[in-house]
């Protein structure tokens, strides 16, 4: 959480807390200078107290040192024997005087002029030299200094004493003038004291007493080399440590910059660059060492945990390939499911949209596959669909990509080809499916595969979309009976599969099952040819939906689809129970109803269809099943059939002709009752040598003791055929359509001649 | 035994220290000279037997310089009564030694003189046997004196270091010409000469530097001979101021000269106890009483 007003600086970084800790350093020692500073600038002033008064000190004593030095230099030219010799015989008074005082180095060079004066203080020379007086009086004898030319000088007199006999008789005065400045600058040495700044005050007037001197002058201190040196030392000491301190937290700086602040960005970058791999290849582990033994920990503790995410991430993958695998993959046959063909087909949608692509679609749906499970088993079921993949792919072309959209239904897409060659590709791939040996897997029925093919251009977006629907469609239409079992969508398919994909149609069968309410059956009469009765109804479904009735070709293709034919059949029982008891059957007739292949070996409808057995004391009840119906569980619906045979229900085999028409397995069912189917019996109309074979088959089956019925009787002329081969039953529109209503056949004269 | 040692030592280290003491009781004598100058002298009265002996020391110096003076306190100690003067130099109680460089107005003559007055004040005072034992200059001066009119009571003279004051030839000779031309000229100015260790800085007038410079070889030599005061000369062997032969021509005049091997024109360290023995051994070859 930044704290208030920080929000766009919290937190800081490590540079800023370095740089800030300089500044404070440097604002501490800053202060810390500053309080030095004072505190020698106090210390220096009070030295600067007691140098000034160690000047004013220095010049005193230097005062009296250079008097007393005068004044020694005259006691020892006055205690000389020549000076006293020049009392006595004062004859060569100036050679001494200029040659042996002055020019003979015993006295200063700033000396101006020396005179001896008697014990009366008169000078021995007439004339004097240097304005030196004629006369001294007893207050002179102390000195003084006085202005002369704009120069002071200072007069020392110094007493000529005798010697031996009276050592302390006062023989005469020596009298030495010199120019005092110059020669107090130039012969002193002074500490504390500018030389050249020293000037002696008084009154060009006044008379100057030896002991004013040094009150008297004014100068300048000298610089104080103690003080000069530790000022020096303490301003280098200072530069130094500026300098040092400067380096210090440069080197502070670096060292935290490099030792913490750029491992620290070295591993953030890591770990950012870590994160920005969005679970792809993870980055390089942090190799380089750190120099800092946390961070170094730190490191390795991310390493540590970068491999161990790493295990996960290649853990994971190996999971998201499995999971895709099992969610893309049908983990029975391997290839790709219905979840992989959904996205391939967006994939192929997205990225065929707007190319001049043709794209195909393939559907492929196993006939009778439930029947094969039911009958065989699921294992059985399961192995089937595997030879079925195995054919599929062995004949699709490297690259296509076979999916199994559930159950016994595949799709393949196929991108840029040929129509005629996506033909021949379902065609050769019907072709491998039926070669391949499925008595192996202890199946005698032939299995086959219906395929329906679709076309679009990937141009027309439209088209595109409803491309799986118009394969599904052409698929379905493939699948009816007596179709091709490769149908190439086309529009004219629109109109049928529009009842089997109208949500209208689809509902209405919904609501039928549940209900039964809207279930109309239509009885077409089956007639006895033996005089023209009608022996029973067929009954037809039909399902009302307002004032229009949906016809079968609309219902099965609905019911297969959900696999609802258990469901309808006992709804269609149950119609077919109340007719019965409504007494809508004529009596001394009876009815046959259609069971579908999953109605012959549900123990429900099984149930149901005994139930029905009380109205067999009224009516004769037949329950008519297809050859694919018996086939696909042969042992259960032949026992279930036998079953109602037993009860007094006669089995009838429909649409014999229209499938495989077996005679080694008719010869094994329970059925009493053979319906040719309307092929078969067009057969028999159109003559020659398949009219000839159809014949003699039927022949064979009545001779076999199985009655015969023919479906689709409709001229006289097929009815006069089928009548002369022995035929026992006739139905057909020649006899009547099927009505909601039972009604008595149309009676024809070949009946009467009988 | 090592205490009482110390304590010998030190008995004779307090002895040592009064040795002095005894002969630095000399009296210093003033005398007002006839110029007026106040000469002094130290003197220091000794047996009666010994003769009195006045010892005058070398050029500019005083009474208290080497070898004089430590011959004197030497003598004293021995008995004999000293008197060492010290030439005023013009100089009214001239106590220390007088630079080149200082004006010298005295000469030759006032010096005899003053040499002179004090062998007056010893006999004024009773001494009849008085010995003169000079140094350097003032063995000339006393040579000088001695060919004057000496005083009776003057029985030898010891001339140590006799030799000629060194001078320049040139510059005594031009002083000469200009005195001749300029007579007037001699007591006026100074001028600055080459006399004896005093090299063209001896400040003097002509005829005062002349009364020294014009003392040569062949005028000590002379002098020598016309003396009728016993005289001895010792020189030195190392003596680099005289010439070699100087001794023999010193001989030559009758005198008797000795000289002390390994030693100078001062007769300094070891050989000035050989100088004494030679002093004294002269002494005692004098006959004793007043």
């Amino acid at each position: 959480m930044p704290p208030r007003g920080l929000p766009h600086f919290w937190p800081f970084t490590i540079k800023t807390y370095a740089l800030g800790f300089i500044l404070l350093m440097s604002l501490a020692l800053g202060a810390l200078g500053w309080g030095m500073q004072y505190r020698l600038d106090t210390i220096r002033a009070d030295a600067q107290k007691r140098y000034q008064q160690a000047a004013r000190e220095e010049l005193a004593v230097a005062t009296t040192h250079l008097i007393n030095e005068i004044r020694q230099k005259g006691q020892s030219i006055a205690a000389q024997d020549e000076t006293r010799q020049q009392l006595v015989n004062p004859a060569y008074y100036g050679y001494w005087r200029g040659n042996r005082v002055l020019g003979d180095g015993l006295l200063p060079a700033h000396v101006k002029a020396v005179e001896i004066y008697n014990r009366h203080g008169k000078a021995l020379a007439d004339y004097s030299t240097g304005d030196m007086p004629h006369a001294i009086t007893a207050e002179d004898s102390a000195g003084f200094l006085i202005h002369q030319s704009g120069r002071v000088y200072l007069y020392i007199f110094t007493p000529i004493l005798g010697i031996e006999a009276s050592p302390d008789s006062v023989l005469g005065t020596l009298a030495i003038k010199l120019d005092f400045m110059h020669l107090f600058k130039e012969s002193q040495r002074f500490n504390h004291v500018s030389a050249d700044s020293l000037r002696l005050h008084f009154d060009s007037q006044e008379r100057l007493s030896l002991n004013q001197i040094s009150s008297h002058l004014t100068f300048t201190l000298a610089p104080n080399p103690e003080s000069v040196a530790l000022a020096d030392a303490i301003s280098q000491f200072q530069r130094q440590g500026i300098i040092l301190l400067t380096v210090l937290f440069l080197v502070f700086y670096l060292v935290l910059t490099s030792l913490l602040a750029a491992p620290l960005r070295r591993l953030s970058l890591h770990i950012d660059t870590l994160r920005e791999g969005q679970g792809g290849l993870l980055a390089e582990s942090f190799t380089r060492s750190l120099p800092v033994a946390e961070l170094e920990k730190v490191r390795h503790s991310l390493n540590d945990y970068q491999s161990k995410l790493e295990q996960m991430h290649h853990s994971l993958n190996e999971k998201n390939d499995e999971l895709w695998t099992l969610a893309h993959r049908d983990p029975l046959t391997g290839v790709y499911n219905r979840r992989g063909f959904e996205e391939d087909w967006e994939h192929v949608r997205s990225v065929s949209s707007g190319h001049r692509l043709k794209v195909s679609m393939l559907l492929f749906d196993c006939d009778h596959f439930k029947a094969i499970n039911d009958t065989y088993g699921h294992q059985t079921g399961d192995q089937v669909i595997q030879a079925i993949t195995h054919s599929l792919q062995s004949t699709l072309r490297h690259g296509d990509r076979l999916y199994r959209l559930g159950g016994d239904e595949f799709a393949t897409l196929f991108l840029d080809i040929d129509p005629d060659l996506a033909m021949q590709t379902a065609e050769r791939c019907l072709e491998a499916v039926s070669q391949h040996d499925f008595s192996s897997l202890g199946i005698r029925e032939p299995v086959r595969i219906s395929a329906g093919l679709a076309h679009a251009s990937a141009t027309d977006a439209v088209t595109l979309a409803t491309l799986p629907k118009q394969a599904d469609i052409a698929m379905y239409h493939a699948k009816r009976p007596g179709k091709k079992k490769v149908a190439v969508y086309d529009d004219s398919m629109t109109n049928d599969a529009g009842v089997l994909f109208s949500t209208g149609v689809t509902n209405a069968v919904f609501e039928a099952i549940e209900t039964g309410e809207s279930i109309e059956m239509h009885y077409q009469p089956v007639v006895n040819l033996a005089n023209g009765e009608v022996d029973y109804y067929e009954a037809l479904v039909r399902i009302r939906a307002g004032h229009e009735l949906i016809m079968p070709s609309s219902i099965f293709p609905i019911i297969e689809a959900r696999r609802l034919e258990a469901e309808f059949d006992l709804a269609v029982i149950g119609r077919i129970e109340k007719d019965l008891e409504q007494g809508a059957i004529p009596a001394r007739t009876g009815i046959s109803l259609n069971v579908s292949g999953p109605g012959v070996i549900d123990p429900k409808i099984v149930g149901k269809l005994l139930e029905l057995g009380r109205f067999l004391d009224r009516y004769r009840l037949i329950i008519e099943v297809t050859e694919t119906a018996l086939i696909t569980q042969f042992h259960q619906a032949s026992a279930n059939l036998n079953k109602l045979r037993q009860d007094g229900f006669k089995i009838a085999l429909d649409d014999f002709g229209s499938g495989y028409s077996s005679l080694g397995y008719l010869a094994n069912m329970p059925v009493d009752i053979i319906k040719f189917d309307i092929s078969m019996v067009r057969h028999l109309d159109a003559g020659g040598r398949q009219g000839l074979i159809v014949e003699n088959l039927a022949t064979m089956i009545i001779k076999a003791g199985y009655q015969m019925v023919a479906e689709g009787i409709e001229t006289e002329k097929t009815l006069q055929n089928i009548v002369g081969i022995g035929f026992s039953r006739g139905q057909g529109y020649l006899f009547g359509r099927p009505e909601n209503t039972c009604r008595d056949a149309v009676k024809f004269s070949i009946f009467n001649k009988t | 035994m090592g205490s009482l040692r110390y304590y010998a030592r030190g008995v004779f280290a307090l002895f040592a220290l009064l040795l002095p003491v005894q002969h630095a009781t000399a009296e210093t004598v003033e005398a007002k000279l006839s110029t007026g100058i106040i000469a002094t002298a130290d003197f220091r009265t000794g047996r009666s037997a010994h003769p009195a002996i006045l010892l005058l020391h070398g050029f500019l110096q005083t009474r208290h310089a080497p070898p004089m003076s430590s011959l004197a306190n030497t003598l004293a100690d021995r008995g004999y009564t000293v008197l060492t003067p010290t030439l005023t130099l013009d100089i009214n109680r001239r106590a220390k030694s007088l630079a080149c460089e200082a004006a010298h107005p005295h000469n030759l003559e006032s010096d005899v003189g003053e040499i002179g007055f004090w062998i007056d004040w010893l006999t004024g005072k009773g001494f009849r046997d008085i010995v003169l034992i000079g140094h350097s200059s003032g063995s000339l001066q006393i040579l000088e004196y001695l060919v004057k009119t000496p005083s009776p009571t003057v029985r030898k003279a010891i001339l140590t270091s006799l030799i000629p004051i060194i001078s320049d030839r040139n510059e005594r000779q031009q002083t000469l010409d200009l005195l001749r031309k300029k007579p007037q000229a001699a007591e006026q100015g100074l001028g600055r000469y080459t006399l004896a260790y005093c090299r063209k800085n001896y400040a003097a007038p002509p005829r005062a530097y002349l009364s020294y410079a014009t003392v040569d070889n062949d005028q000590i030599l002379a002098n020598l001979g016309r003396t009728r005061v016993p005289v001895e000369v010792i020189v030195g062997a190392t003596d680099t101021t005289m010439d070699g032969g100087w001794p023999e021509k010193m001989r030559s005049r009758g005198v008797p000269v000795t000289i002390i091997e390994k030693t100078g024109h001062f007769f300094d360290g070891e050989q000035e106890f050989d100088l004494t023995d030679k002093v004294e051994a002269s002494l005692k070859s004098l006959p004793t009483g007043k």
